[in-house]
């Protein structure tokens, strides 16, 4: 199997670093096209979340490549330390996969975003062009996984998420939602969430901007809001006691001088941002304004902690899941390795026995029916008893390691054609 | 008359007895874990205030009513007045937002000032002079001091939350552990606004009470002596009381700064009540 995945998350590296990888929806087709023009990638995949960049191909490609056009892809900036990433090839880069696939992966295991991104990410690479058999398999089955570990586990009972954290910090700061104004500045999937469930706490109103002012009327009509143009952040920001963001921008768009200047106006009331968007939206010197609190994605699990051992637990039964589907993927995988192998085997056998049998035909003249008959059956019968036994031997070996190897050495016995693949 | 005397400070120490068992209760429910339980426990700590409350105005009344207004029983009499408002404050603001944390603060202050109100008169006070013989036997001292420790009381509550607010926004700001003790306070807004109404109801009663002081202080001794310790500190804490409110009405003060400043004002507040032996005019009471 020649899977490789290569990828940064909030496991291996700080907010800071992975925010400078992040590729926005918007420039996925692009990168796609890039990274299926690498040397000895056949099929790639990218996810970009705020929790972690992957890149995932099918080919000959190494580590170093990937690192290489991850560096193209995002503009030449200069790339976290290489101890930054992770590399896992096979068995392993889809077990990652699937764990990532079913939240397990996650920031904050059971949260049901992943999942979606995971899906738009395919849906990208569909799009680009850079999906076949390898990764549609690996993925179809992720899917499967992550549905699996959903339903049979109770791990996504307790949605916990941003939605949450900013439920229990407007808890810790105001009291409450109760007569409360949430800004919702972007209109990505994790800030739509979070807005629907703080409307639903109690939030008294709900004000939408983005950066296309249809998309945030589109969202305001839909969660009974008000929108307005995001060149006016700066005259409406105030009115605001917790704001969301979760836009693609590159750069911050709350600069430290606009909250100062929402808080005078607000005359010193405090002020929440729960800044979701990786790159952040949120320049992190807003936190050291007095009455500015502000939590990015990073500082989610300190702040929701509810249940965590019951979720560890759940946490549990879902890797059992993800080692069973695993081992489900990888079976009918390797069955399907060996199908060229034992194609390839009968074909030369069959071609053996046919040139034998033309031969044979020349020298003895011509034969009546009935033993033209006897002949055929004769070899035909002979060369599947032969074959019986290295065939069922190669489909049916117990581990993968055995497969191969017999593999290689049907190819090297029976001298067969080496890109039987 | 005596027996009613003794009767008082029975009733003072049962007051004191319930304010203990107050205390502990709330900080056994501060250690509780279980949700449930610790609501329970903290409603056993309010009640043991409420208790203690009621016993002390029962012992003060009649106190009052022996009309033993001698100098022995006139400290005492001060700082249990003291206790009970505060405590009558802290009931006031647990009914309305219920910061439990801040009876760990309060409680423990209306114990010491209770227990010092119990302590037996040791008769090794001089008495007072003539004047603050007569003086005694009038009324309007009582309703200066009274009004004076009202404002004193919301100071206190406004103090108390204040340094909540402090511990809690720090805790934020620090993103500390969730399950870190401070993340159990009130929230934010609501330290904020038991502070500033403790403020705005005790501001016009020590201002009353101020008021009052100089009015008999002008009569008495012909006017008020700026140079008198408990006198300027009293003027200045109720200036900075004052700041601390317009400040808030026309800068939008509040939240951390607005807890500083009523540290300040505390302070203030408290070098005037020790001062009190070093002011000619309030002393009188106290050899």
């Amino acid at each position: 199997m020649s899977l490789l995945l290569l990828g940064i998350s909030h496991h291996t590296a700080p907010i800071e670093e992975r925010e400078r990888l992040a590729l926005p929806e918007a420039a996925l087709p692009q990168a796609l096209k890039l990274l299926a023009e690498q040397a000895g990638v056949r099929e790639g995949l990218i996810l970009s979340t705020c929790n972690r960049v992957e890149v995932l191909v099918e080919g000959a490609a190494e580590p170093a490549d990937l690192l290489h056009f991850l560096a193209a892809a995002t503009g030449g900036a200069p790339l976290p330390a290489p101890a930054r990433f992770y590399h896992l090839a096979g068995e392993a880069a889809a077990r990652h996969l699937f764990r990532v696939a079913s939240s397990l992966d996650s920031l904050v295991v059971g949260e049901p975003q992943v999942l979606g991104q995971l899906k738009q990410a395919y849906a990208a690479a569909v799009a680009a062009g850079t999906i076949g058999l390898e990764l549609e398999t690996v993925l179809t089955r992720a899917f499967h996984a992550a549905k699996r570990v959903r339903s049979e586990t109770a791990i996504a009972s307790q949605p916990v998420s941003v939605s949450q954290a900013a439920v229990e910090l407007a808890r810790q700061i105001f009291g409450g939602l109760h007569q409360k104004t949430v800004l919702l500045l972007g209109a990505g999937a994790m800030g739509e969430l979070a807005a629907r469930y703080l409307m639903r706490q109690g939030a008294s109103r709900l004000l939408v901007t983005n950066r296309t002012l249809q998309r945030a009327q589109a969202l305001a009509q839909k969660y009974g809001g008000e929108a307005f143009a995001l060149d006016q952040l700066r005259q409406h920001g105030e009115l605001a006691d917790v704001i969301i963001t979760c836009t693609g921008a590159p750069q911050p768009l709350i600069a430290r001088a606009d909250a100062a200047h929402f808080l005078a106006r607000r005359r010193g009331r405090p002020m929440l941002f729960l800044d979701v968007a990786v790159p952040r939206d949120v320049d992190p010197a807003v936190h050291q304004l007095e009455n500015a609190f502000v939590y990015n994605v990073d500082d989610l699990d300190q702040v929701v902690h509810s249940n965590l051992a019951e979720r560890q637990a759940e946490a549990l039964e879902g890797e059992k899941i993800i080692e069973a589907e695993l081992s489900l993927y990888l079976q009918r995988r390797q069955a399907r390795d060996v199908v060229p192998t034992l194609r390839a085997l009968q074909t030369q056998a069959e071609a053996v026995r046919l040139a034998e049998w033309e031969r044979l035909r020349k020298r003895l003249g011509p034969l009546s029916a009935e033993q033209e008959q006897a002949i055929e059956a004769l070899t035909r019968s002979l060369m599947q008893k032969w074959l019986h036994h290295p065939l069922v031997e190669i489909k049916e070996a117990s581990s993968s390691a055995d497969r191969q190897a017999l593999v290689e050495l049907a190819h090297r016995l029976f001298g067969l054609p080496r890109n039987s693949e | 008359m005596h027996s009613l005397l003794q009767f008082s400070l029975l009733w003072a120490r049962v007051a004191l007895g319930f304010y203990l068992a107050g205390l502990a209760a709330a900080i056994a429910a501060a250690l509780t874990r279980q949700r449930g339980l610790q609501d329970a426990v903290f409603g056993l700590a309010r009640g043991a205030v409420a208790a203690g409350f009621l016993f002390q105005f029962v012992g003060l009344a009649e106190t009052l009513a022996a009309a033993a207004l001698g100098p022995a029983t006139f400290y005492r009499i001060i700082t249990g007045l003291l206790a009970l408002i505060i405590a009558a404050f802290f009931l006031m603001v647990y009914r309305a937002y219920s910061p439990r944390t801040l009876s760990l603060l309060v409680v423990p202050l209306i114990c010491v000032l209770t227990a010092a109100a119990t302590l037996e008169p040791s008769g090794a006070h001089g008495g007072p002079s003539p004047m603050a013989q007569s003086l005694l036997h009038n009324g309007w001292i009582y309703v200066h001091i009274a009004l004076i420790f009202l404002g004193y009381a919301g100071l206190v509550m406004a103090v108390g939350s204040g340094v909540l607010y402090l511990i809690a926004e720090r805790a934020l700001k620090a993103k500390s552990h969730p399950l870190s003790p401070e993340r159990a306070l009130p929230s934010l807004e609501a330290l904020d606004l038991i502070g500033y109404r403790s403020l705005l109801v005790g501001f016009p009663l020590l201002t009353a009470g101020l008021v009052i002081g100089a009015y008999w202080a002008d009569a008495l001794f012909g006017g008020i002596a700026l140079s008198d310790p408990t006198v300027l500190l009293a003027l200045l804490a109720w200036s900075v009381y004052l700041v601390l409110l317009f400040a808030r009405w026309s800068a939008g003060w509040r939240g951390r700064r607005s807890a500083y400043l009523s540290l300040v004002c505390f302070g203030l507040a408290l070098a005037g009540w020790f001062a009190n032996g070093l002011s000619r005019m309030h002393s009188l009471f106290l050899r």
